[in-house]
């Protein structure tokens, strides 16, 4: 029988830059659907990460949903379940060991004994030459049928790596958490680097809990703190950039704006209208009256923590939070390419490779007493 | 009321980590001393065998550097400004807040550095505030908790030293690099136009148990590598090997020649250099046979513990009542002259209090590193600390003594308690029920055996001791704008 | 008793203590008038017995040895010497002897270093010549001498502490192969023991691949060291090796095929014996049937550590004795007698 799925990927270091974003949890649930596999992997209801493979990133594609005779047993709601899928769950981390393997001469055959002058006897090793190597190597994931393993099959350098992975049913009802998309009243988008630097930042501290605090007409108007820290406490605040002025006193307000045409990730904005940190390049903070003008929620430190490997390799974050406190971070990574795919992808001069998105999204801590247990960063 | 402000430029600021990383390896805590023109970082080992000193220069190293102390004016007695201030830190908070400021994002990286630090009576916490200005606006700030310190200085007199070479720290670390990773102690002689190193590790050997001997490694170098040697022939000093690789190590990164001066074995050896503003010493107390025998495997002798000024934080501003000169904390002191008295391990000397962790420090703490001394030492390991301090008794007890005062007569403990209207708040009690305890101390250290009559501690007596800790512990700088409006 | 010798090919001598301390640290060193034996038996995994040319490491015209037995034994902390044998990269003589301090037996190395050195770094003295003997400050280029000497304690063993002890005998194998590289064998084999270790780490109630979380991953750490994974690894007699490992969330496995199962050696067996050999009849087997393939179950962290002996670029034949052992025969380069200079490995075959 035809298999249900099979992937071709010749760039098995897409699939795990991707997955490894969400490699916080050792099994991840997948799902296969005709434009890719979507991987979801949580911890403890309160932190989901998703990553989605387009099938872009596979050079070859096939997905025959028609002889799939599950159905979804959760019979959840949400858009996805309109039309049943392969659904199951899998180890992750041994998807993600299994996908290192590819490659793995890349790092360990350069100056090792393959340049040496010692007579090879191995003609898998001998009769290959650097660029040869590349175009053997491939990475076919593959899933037969319904219960069947996941496979994962890695060919290079005369060395053929299968990995089977077991299939898990769903253990009671998947669903994600959930964001109000018609009630967002934060988005911020700015480089995925700065964001990555601030956390690592605070977590130096040791702290447990992060707070975000957000307003659009007065300072700070973006700042995370870390609090619960032993010995110290740490805030990043993210400012009105002025001219750099040794000794500028901060809480003087300075008109003046940066142009920045670093990346073109900054932008010149109206100045007096609207004050916005020059890190950013949205920033929209619109909170409900109930609220004040200021937004303010925290989130379990060690679960921001575990969207870290996300931030370092992403470019772009869309920081975004509804009236319940649901965090979104959406990260925007574009993979690199040796091969250009010709795909016209942002404002980049060079060749990139595929845009991919990957969406944590945590719920916030709502008991008042924890999250009030050190206020000191935000009081004014 | 004291304040102080400074801010960094970000090479300063790699200076710093350097530092910090360099003190790291002597103590888990650096003790922080301001004066009007200084600051000093500094940290005492455990075993009170190694003191590592970073003077950083008001004029050079910081980009702006201000230090007030400024008169309480509650406080009745009248305090002058200009002295100094003291408090200790966790070397791990410091380190996370200074760690690798290599920032990949260009953009963001780190402009000017500003820390503040400021004595409020009204905040129940000691907190330090660094602000690193970043580029794009970005502004990282830390507020680290502090505690008032007994600061503690070794003793060392560089005019005294008989013996003095200088020399290229890569030079010296191309020697460190032979020897063996677990190699404790470093003996150095010089011979005929060589300069030996050797490494070795005083245990006690299971005989059956070769093969765990220690490896002896020496190392004989040209004396012309080194850039200046004057030191007697055949005289063997030891010290720890790990301190000397943490001052190497450092002065590496500095770029720094080093420079050794130090008289005889069991008297300290100091190390230092200068580089960008600072200055750097590191006080060692060494071991090793006064004279006769030679050999480094025979320096068995106890190492003893570096002779130092200990002053205990609150009694820095009882200095500012004392003439100019009375308080010269910032020299050191030639060492006594020492007997060779041999005490039986917990012959408790009539000085302990001055070694306010002599007891938990002592050789049988489980430490790796002292387990030698616990082998080996036990007989005379206080002694260098009781001659050493009957001379520095005056000095040290100065702090709690009478120091001209009109308002005290008697040379009591109680005498200082006057003073700590000045930095405790004078408003909740009567001075006369205070006592300056900073938290760190031990009650011992603050009760001399022949004063403890003296001090009939009651139960309210008792709680106002409690509260004057609270209090010391609160006595920081004073609030940081108006400050920063001076300048 | 008496032994001293100049050294050479001190890197060569450095890899091979660095590959033979990883499977122990105490290491019977005999000293033969042409070849020096190293051989270390770890109370458990693997054991290597090492046989090296004198003058693979030594310099035979300096190598001198005087014993009664026509050996000398010793018994060395081969870590150590390891360390030790640093202080020789890049030096201009280096010399090994035996010798006696305070009734100690020791190994001495004495290494003189002449690195040329722009004069020093003296920053005040000038190249004035002060009376004194011992000038300092000479700032010109010139040779900077340094003697670095290195005392290894030791134990002389009697002869007869040694009689004892033999190479393990092996039955005839039945699959005999030339291993791929080390490097990219050792580096899934590795990758291959930690995806079991984590499985390991999961069942136990470790959250697995958490590695932000300190606690966590030390937990983690902890369980996987009590008892490694037991790799999988089989060969058949057409060129074929295979790496395997099932957990029970995964199987995994990688091949290697076109690999070389080299030739015995003609001279040491009747053509009658030749094709009476068990590695003959495997190879009679098809290359698609799994009676084909000799299989040994192995512990992935020793294996591990077998396989640093990758640093000295060898060549390595692997010889499986179906469930039973995997003897390696580990040859240096750049002997010209291969023969010569050979670490032996052997592995035992963990049952199920």
């Amino acid at each position: 029988m035809e298999p249900l799925f099979t992937g071709v990927s010749n760039n098995a270091h897409h699939l795990y830059t991707l997955l490894s974003c969400i490699g916080f949890a050792s099994r991840a649930t997948v799902q296969i659907t005709p434009d890719g596999l979507r991987f979801s992997a949580e911890e403890g209801r309160v932190l989901q990460g998703l990553a989605f493979l387009d099938k872009s990133l596979f050079t070859s594609y096939s997905f025959n949903a028609s002889t799939d005779t599950n159905q979804d047993e959760s019979g959840q709601n949400d858009e996805d379940s309109e039309v049943a899928y392969p659904h199951f769950v899998v180890s992750l981390s041994a998807l993600l060991e299994t996908l290192k393997i590819f490659g793995i001469n890349d790092l360990s055959e350069p100056n090792g004994s393959r340049d040496t002058n010692i007579p090879q006897t191995n003609p898998a090793s001998s009769a290959f030459s650097a660029p040869a190597l590349l175009m053997d190597r491939s990475c076919t994931l593959q899933y037969a049928s319904h219960g069947a393993p996941l496979s994962i099959a890695i060919t290079e350098a005369g060395v053929k790596t299968t990995c089977e992975l077991v299939t898990y049913e769903l253990e009671g009802n998947e669903s994600d958490i959930p964001l109000q998309r018609d009630a967002i009243i934060m988005k911020v988008i700015m480089r995925s680097a700065w964001l990555h630097n601030a956390i690592g930042e605070l977590d130096s501290s040791t702290p447990t809990i992060l707070k975000l605090s957000a307003c659009a007409n007065r300072e700070p108007y973006f700042a995370l703190s870390g609090a619960g820290g032993p010995f110290s406490e740490s805030t990043v605040e993210f400012s009105v950039d002025k001219h750099n002025e040794p000794g500028a006193d901060q809480t003087g307000l300075s008109q003046t704006h940066k142009v920045l045409a670093n990346d073109g990730s900054s932008r010149a904005r109206a100045t007096r209208t609207k004050m916005a940190p020059t890190v950013t390049e949205t920033f929209l903070v619109t909170p409900p009256s109930a609220m004040g003008d200021r937004i303010k929620q925290s989130y379990r430190f060690a679960l921001i923590r575990k969207a870290g490997r996300a931030m370092s390799v992403a470019n772009k974050v869309s920081i975004r939070g509804d009236r319940q406190g649901v965090l979104s971070l959406q990260f925007m990574i574009e993979l690199d390419d040796n091969v250009p795919t010709g795909r016209p992808v942002g404002a980049g001069v060079k060749a990139v490779g595929p845009v991919c998105f990957v969406d944590f999204r945590f719920v916030p801590l709502l008991d008042e007493e924890e999250a009030e247990m050190d206020v000191e960063v935000d009081d004014e | 009321m004291s304040s102080l402000t400074l801010s960094l430029a970000p090479p300063a600021l790699v200076r710093l980590h350097d530092v910090l990383i360099c003190l790291s390896k002597f103590s888990d805590t650096v003790a922080i001393e301001a004066e009007h023109d200084l600051l000093r970082l500094s940290a005492l080992n455990s075993t009170k065998t190694a003191f590592a000193s970073f003077v950083c220069e008001k004029e050079v190293f910081f980009e702006t550097y201000a230090f007030n102390v400024r008169k309480d004016i509650r406080s009745s007695s009248g305090s002058t400004a200009g002295d100094r201030f003291y408090c200790q830190i966790l070397l791990k908070t410091l380190l996370s807040v200074f760690r690798g400021r290599v920032d990949r994002n260009k953009d963001t990286a780190v402009e000017r550095c500003d820390m503040e630090l400021q004595e409020d009576p009204q905040e129940t916490e000691c907190r330090l505030t660094i602000k690193m200005i970043c580029g794009l606006g970005v502004i990282k700030s830390y507020k680290l908790t502090y505690e008032p310190a007994s600061i503690q200085h070794a003793v060392f007199d560089k005019g005294r030293a008989t013996n003095q070479w200088t020399a290229d720290p890569r030079f010296l670390k191309q020697i460190i690099e032979h020897f063996s990773l677990s190699a404790e102690q470093l003996d150095i002689y010089s011979d005929s136009g060589k300069a030996v190193f050797t490494s070795f590790t005083t245990k006690i050997m299971d005989g059956k148990e070769v093969l765990k001997y220690p490896v002896h490694t020496s190392v004989a170098a040209d004396k012309r590598d080194f850039e200046e040697i004057q030191i007697e022939d055949n005289m063997h000093i030891a010290i720890n090997l790990k301190d000397f690789k943490a001052v190497v190590a450092h002065a590496e990164t500095a770029n720094a020649t080093v420079t050794a001066r130090y008289t005889q074995p069991c008297k300290p050896l100091q190390l230092a250099y200068d580089f960008e503003g600072v200055n750097a010493e590191f006080t060692i107390m060494t071991r090793g046979e006064v004279e006769g025998e030679t050999a480094p495997a025979s320096s068995r002798v106890g190492m003893p513990q570096l002779s130092q000024r200990h002053t205990p934080a609150p009694i820095s501003l009882n200095r500012m009542n004392t003439p100019r000169g009375a308080t010269p904390n910032t020299q050191m002191l030639p060492p006594p002259p020492r007997s060779r008295s041999i005490r039986p391990l917990n012959g408790s000397s009539t000085q302990e209090h001055l070694a306010p962790t002599a007891v938990s420090d002592r050789p049988s703490a489980s430490s790796v590193s002292m387990d030698y001394d616990s082998l080996f030492v036990p007989a005379d390991d206080d002694r260098q600390w009781d001659e050493m301090d009957e001379q520095e008794e005056p000095q040290d007890i100065l702090g709690w003594d009478a120091s001209g005062r009109q308002d005290n007569s008697e040379p009591t403990l109680q005498e200082a308690e006057p003073d700590f209207p000045k930095i405790a708040d004078t408003r909740r009690r009567p001075p006369k029920d205070e006592m300056g305890v900073p938290p760190t101390q031990r009650m011992s250290q603050v009760w001399e055996p022949s004063r403890v009559g003296r001090v009939q501690l009651t139960l309210s007596r008792f709680e106002g001791l409690v509260s004057s800790i609270e209090n010391v512990s609160s006595q920081c700088f004073r609030s940081f704008r108006s400050v920063r409006s001076v300048y | 008793m008496r032994f001293r010798t100049h050294l050479k090919n001190t890197r060569t001598f450095s890899k091979l203590t660095a590959s033979l301390s990883s499977l122990g640290k105490v290491c019977w060193m005999r000293l033969e008038y042409d070849v020096v034996r190293f051989t270390i038996i770890p109370d458990q995994g693997t054991q290597v017995w090492a046989q090296i040319p004198v003058s693979t490491i030594f310099d035979e015209e300096s190598y001198q040895i005087e014993s009664n037995s026509d050996a000398i034994n010793i018994e060395i902390n081969v870590a150590v010497l390891n360390r030790a044998l640093r202080s020789t990269f890049g030096a201009s003589s280096s010399q090994l002897r035996l010798t006696k301090k305070d009734k100690m037996p020791l190994l001495a190395l004495t290494v003189l270093t002449t690195e040329w050195t722009e004069g020093n770094m003296a920053l005040a003295t000038d190249e004035e010549q002060s009376g004194q003997s011992d000038v300092v400050g000479d700032r010109r280029a010139r040779e900077r001498e340094t003697w670095i000497t290195q005392e290894i304690p030791i134990k002389i063993l009697h002869e007869s502490a040694v009689e004892g002890l033999h190479e393990p005998h092996c039955p005839d194998p039945d699959v005999h192969i030339i291993l791929p590289g080390l490097a990219q064998l050792k580096s899934i084999s590795d990758r291959f023991t930690k995806l079991a270790s984590t499985e390991k780490g999961r069942q136990a109630g470790v959250v697995a691949n958490d590695a932000p979380s300190a606690s966590a991953g030390a937990g983690a750490t902890a369980l996987s060291t009590n008892s490694a994974p037991k790799l999988e690894l089989s060969a058949n007699m057409h060129g074929k090796l295979r790496l395997a490992i099932a957990t029970d969330e995964l199987r995994i496995a990688s091949v290697w095929s076109g690999l070389v199962n080299p030739p015995l050696d003609p001279a040491h067996i009747t053509q009658e014996q030749y094709s009476q050999l068990p590695s003959e009849r495997m190879r009679g087997v098809g290359d698609n049937d799994e009676s084909g393939w000799a299989k040994v179950r192995i512990d992935g962290k020793d294996w591990s550590r077998v396989l640093s002996v990758g640093r000295l670029s060898p060549k390595v034949v692997a010889c499986f004795i179906n469930e039973m052992a995997l003897v390696l025969y580990v040859y240096l380069p750049g002997s010209w007698n291969g023969e010569e200079s050979c670490l032996t490995y052997y592995i035992n075959s963990f049952t199920t």
